[in-house]
């Protein structure tokens, strides 16, 4: 098998690994049953907070400007 | 729901690159990684390449944080190095459990960037396109690393305690 040509024909032992890996396929772990139900549930807490966390960090952002300001404005 | 439809395939990806003990935690990671950059998939492509997108890119720095913890690779290092020295035993000894376990311990110790072509190619069966879009490596590259891939891991299955029953090269 060619580097570049993923169609040529597989070796021997690369025709023995793909059927070694195929069984891996056949046999698929399983994720664990909570993790729809704890990616859903940090999901909808990050988005209650998120516009709270943002604005918080406008506001923050705001006061370190004005402040800036008001420094420059004194040594003016 | 997004989340359920494709925990799965994930969960599998994930758990090929890292191993079983962090598999949870970066699966998760990428689904929440996922739900903030949604507004950037611009579905050019399938969903499931662009998550497994994240999931390998969460994967890969989850590996390269715990670099500083390199037991289990040594551990494994060393049963690949002591087999060549000692009259190996046929693989078909294995119990089919085990015999996969082996086998995907083998392929976590691939190169990262050889490791997730070959899991997403040749056992996840994506496409040479997807597998491109998901580790954001051209076409021509995917081949060459699928190829490279599966000669390492011909090589280190060849040097490993268990005779795994691989053709020598004409």
């Amino acid at each position: 098998m060619k580097p570049d040509d993923g169609m040529a024909r597989p070796s021997p032992a690369e025709e023995q690994l793909l059927r070694y890996l195929g069984a891996l396929r056949e046999h698929p772990p399983e994720p664990d049953g909570t993790l729809a139900a704890a990616v859903v549930g940090t999901v909808r807490w990050q988005a209650t907070v998120r516009p709270f966390a943002q604005a918080a960090g406008r506001l923050v952002g705001a006061i370190g400007d004005s402040a800036r300001l008001m420094a420059r404005r004194a040594e003016a | 729901m997004l989340v359920r439809r494709h925990q799965a395939v994930a969960y599998r990806v994930a758990m090929r690159i890292v191993g079983p003990d962090d598999a949870d935690d970066v699966t998760q990671d990428a689904f929440l990684q996922a739900f903030h950059r949604l507004a950037r998939f611009r579905g050019e492509g399938p969903f499931r390449a662009w998550l497994l997108q994240i999931v390998r890119n969460t994967a890969l720095n989850a590996v390269n944080a715990r670099r500083s913890e390199p037991h289990a690779a040594i551990a494994e290092l060393a049963e690949v190095r002591g087999g060549a020295e000692h009259e190996r035993t046929p693989v078909d000894q294995l119990e089919g459990t085990e015999r996969r376990e082996r086998l995907e311990q083998k392929v976590r110790m691939l190169p990262l960037s050889h490791r997730a072509v070959l899991v997403l190619r040749d056992i996840e069966g994506l496409s040479y396109e997807e597998v491109a879009t998901a580790t954001e490596t051209p076409l021509g590259s995917v081949k060459g690393r699928l190829y490279r891939a599966r000669r390492e891991l011909i090589q280190i299955l060849r040097e490993n305690t268990y005779d795994w029953g691989l053709p020598d090269e004409a």
